[in-house]
């Protein structure tokens, strides 16, 4: 050990130091240039990207486009033809499987479509859109679903993106509109797979990483004082997803439960809404929950109880932060079980409270519109003239609402238009063009989260999905909606192995294989897509209990016999489904 | 007093300190002067020192984070040197000797051992300077240790 001591001194004791006072006013001298360099950015990068947009203009024939409707940043140059190609502007490549992942408007006009691949900023309100001189998907391509971005103000935005691959954060942050981005990594100790982040004004902010959404057993929140420049750890492995703080002190966050901090993070209270030890689905974490809207000691959070294969949710407020919960979820949507898109509620203010409700669940097949100005006490109802799937709505003021729609209605030309805006307060909508590459998009290969099922991810395929070589691929292609229900599937194939399952949700059937070559077409009827359908979380087998079975084939000689031949663990940890050895199962078989 | 003079007289009684802490974590491709210099400008660049809580933490943590970055860039620009082609038969070892062996160790790995074992810190102190937890701390100081122990005694048994 002195022999290390003593290589360490010689270390600290090489070369020669220099004075310090010199080398102080060196530093403040770079720390000015340092904090003029974004100022520097702002001026040149619109002029540079102008004269690049020109010559690809020039190179591409130059034909003006007609669609396309951004204007120039602020402070930049006078418009010009450049200026109206903003796929030019924004490195001249399509964006494939663009979606937007966060938006947000604010009332003097300004705000931030934040997509998985750019980040466009706005000036008046959302009519044109300029991109950020950076693509957000240069350094992680393929992390679309686990982007997390915080907005401020018009001014300062953050974007984190987790990179599983090399075990770090990457973030993305600007103080000037978006016109400069930059970007900053933090390495942790896990792989990450979920990012939360917040901030309370342009300074204050907190990041959590973890592995897991719903349930991580690794995480670690993380704390800024300067906007970003340096993060300090501040707790680890405690809440660290959904992040909501209302001060630099005082915030609430999800994960296992929902949890209130009343010192930065350093130490977490669970809450107690109505429901939170329901048990006996699934999910032993259930309910989840999502914070809605936080202000002071105000707040609305969704809580959502899975099932199996359906999810029930309830709208939950408190005014005392957390001490006790009122239930406000609308009378007509209490009691139901969801298989697919979900009711999405918006604040407006306090007690006023917007709701709006897919298609699937309303007479008419179009989204409903729920009102309440009273605090939940009382509803009206109102059909709209559009139908969604929604992925998030909210309000810049009473009459003006904005939502972002999932991909659902995708067909050859694409999957429609994902930004809609309402200028009635939600009754009706149109869509916000100007946002090239958006329209355009598909969500080919994208996965998305598949609400019926909290513990898999469903993967919705354009295309035949990535299999190892020489793998059966059963199924392909869409679909379709039915019933405006998204049709989710999950597969699994491998080859040369026993195991080969796909099974799709919509149409209650799945293929089977024991040795990979003959295939055997099953009826499934574990899938809750009808009234008469088993649910795994009934089901006994080998006499015991288990919450992680998702998947129950009962092979047609067996129906009448009411035992199924096969079961299905799904493990968290490989994403693979198993399958279990059944000798002996019992389900509960619900009547109609 | 100015804010500035302020921070510059805190500096001064920090300087020495930070200097051989520097002159331990640094890149191959920085001097130690430079490294503080440059950990002090990004912290200048946002706050002032008298604003932080404790600077030397502060500006230790800057160091270390200053000094991965750097390592980072190194190895990129090492990656594109060798696809460009092997280096000059006389190019010399910017370390050449044993302190060589300490240098191939992340610049995390040296700041926990120099402040475990230079300083005396306990692990938990060093733990909360870098900003990682108490476990990590010794881990990283024992795989360091194992692997300049290994180090040295490779040398030792070549010298024999």
């Amino acid at each position: 050990m002195t022999e290390m001591r003593e290589l360490l001194e010689r270390a600290a004791d090489s070369g020669a130091a220099a004075d310090a006072a010199q080398l102080f006013r060196n530093a403040a001298v770079r720390a000015r240039r340092l904090r003029r360099r974004r100022r520097v950015v702002v001026t040149a990068v619109p002029a540079v990207l102008a004269v690049v947009a020109i010559a690809l203009w020039w190179v591409q024939g130059g034909t003006p486009s007609q669609q396309v409707s951004v204007s120039p940043p602020p402070d930049g140059p006078p418009a010009t033809r450049a200026a109206e190609k903003p796929d030019v502007v924004t490195g001249g490549t399509q964006q494939q499987g663009e979606w937007p992942v966060e938006t947000r408007l604010f009332s003097d006009g300004s705000g931030w479509l934040i997509t998985d691949h750019r980040l466009l900023h706005t000036d008046d309100g959302g009519v044109t859109w300029a991109a950020s001189s950076l693509s957000l998907s240069t350094p992680v391509p393929a992390a679309a679903n686990a982007t997390a971005a915080a907005i401020v103000d018009g001014q300062h935005a953050w974007v984190v993106v987790p990179d599983a691959e090399n075990a770090q954060v990457l973030i993305m942050s600007t103080s000037d509109g978006g016109r400069f981005l930059i970007t900053d990594v933090v390495s942790i100790e896990f792989t990450p797979a979920h990012v939360s982040i917040d901030f309370v004004d342009a300074n204050t902010g907190f990041l959590g990483i973890s592995d897991s959404d719903r349930s991580p057993a690794r995480s670690v929140l993380l704390s800024t004082t300067d906007g970003g420049h340096f993060w300090q750890v501040v707790a680890r492995d405690g809440p660290a997803s959904g992040l909501r703080f209302s001060s630099a002190t005082d915030g609430w966050a999800t994960g296992k439960g929902l949890h209130r901090t009343s010192d930065g993070g350093h130490s977490w209270t669970q809450l107690h809404p109505p429901g939170w030890d329901r048990t006996g689905g699934p999910d032993p974490a259930a309910p989840t929950y999502d914070i809605v809207w936080k202000e002071g000691r105000r707040g609305v959070v969704q809580s959502s109880y899975s099932g199996g294969n359906f999810v029930s949710i309830a709208f939950l407020e408190t005014s005392d932060n957390g001490e006790t919960w009122r239930d406000i979820t609308p009378p007509d949507l209490q009691h139901i079980a969801r298989t697919g898109p979900q009711p999405h509620l918006a604040v407006v203010g306090p007690n006023r409270f917007r709701v709006l409700v897919d298609g699937v669940s309303s007479a008419a097949k179009q989204n409903e519109l729920l009102t309440s100005d009273d605090g939940g006490v009382t509803w009206s109802s109102v059909v709209t003239d559009v139908s969604f799937t929604l992925s998030s709505l909210w309000y810049t003021s009473p009459d003006v609402a904005w939502l972002t729609a999932l991909p659902v209605d995708c067909g050859d030309e694409g999957c429609g238009p994902p930004l809609w805006q309402s200028q009635d307060g939600g009754r009706s909508w149109v869509t916000v063009d100007g946002i090239p590459g958006l329209r355009e998009s598909s969500p080919s290969q994208r996965a998305v989260s598949v609400s019926s099922f909290d513990e898999l991810v469903g993967v919705e395929y354009f295309d035949p999905p990535p299999l190892p070589p020489g793998a059966v691929y059963l199924g392909g292609g869409l679909l379709g909606d039915i019933d405006a229900i998204p049709v989710y599937r999950f597969g699994h194939a491998q080859q040369g192995d026993t195991l080969a399952i796909w099974f799709d949700v919509a149409v209650a059937q799945a293929a089977f294989s024991p040795n990979s070559a003959t295939w055997r077409t099953l009826d499934v009827v574990t899938v809750d897509v009808g009234q008469n359908s088993l649910r795994p979380d009934t089901c006994f087998i080998n006499g015991e209990y288990d919450t992680s079975i998702v998947a129950v084939i009962v092979s047609p000689m067996n129906v009448e016999r009411q035992r199924p031949t096969y079961a299905w663990r799904f493990n968290t940890a490989t994403q693979h489904a198993e399958a279990l050895d059944v000798r002996d199962i019992a389900c509960d078989i619900p009547h109609p | 007093m100015t804010r500035n003079v302020e921070d510059e007289e805190l500096f001064a009684k920090l300087y020495v300190r930070l200097r051989r802490f520097a002159a331990v974590v640094r890149p191959p491709s920085l001097e130690a002067e430079d490294l503080v210099q440059e950990a002090l400008a990004r912290t200048l660049a946002a706050r002032t020192l008298t604003s932080l809580d404790n600077p030397e933490a502060y500006l230790r943590r800057a160091i270390v984070r200053v000094a991965m970055n750097e390592q980072r860039g190194s190895r990129r620009l090492s990656a594109r040197i060798v696809r460009l082609g092997p280096l000059p038969a006389n190019s010399v070892d910017p370390y050449p000797s044993d302190l060589s062996e300490l240098m191939r160790l992340s610049p995390e790995v040296r700041a926990v051992l120099y402040l475990h074992l230079v300083e005396d810190l306990p692990y938990e102190e060093v733990s909360a300077i870098l900003g990682c937890r108490p476990a990590a701390v010794r881990q990283r100081a024992s795989r360091g240790l194992a692997s300049l122990r290994l180090a040295i005694e490779v040398n030792v048994e070549e010298v024999r």
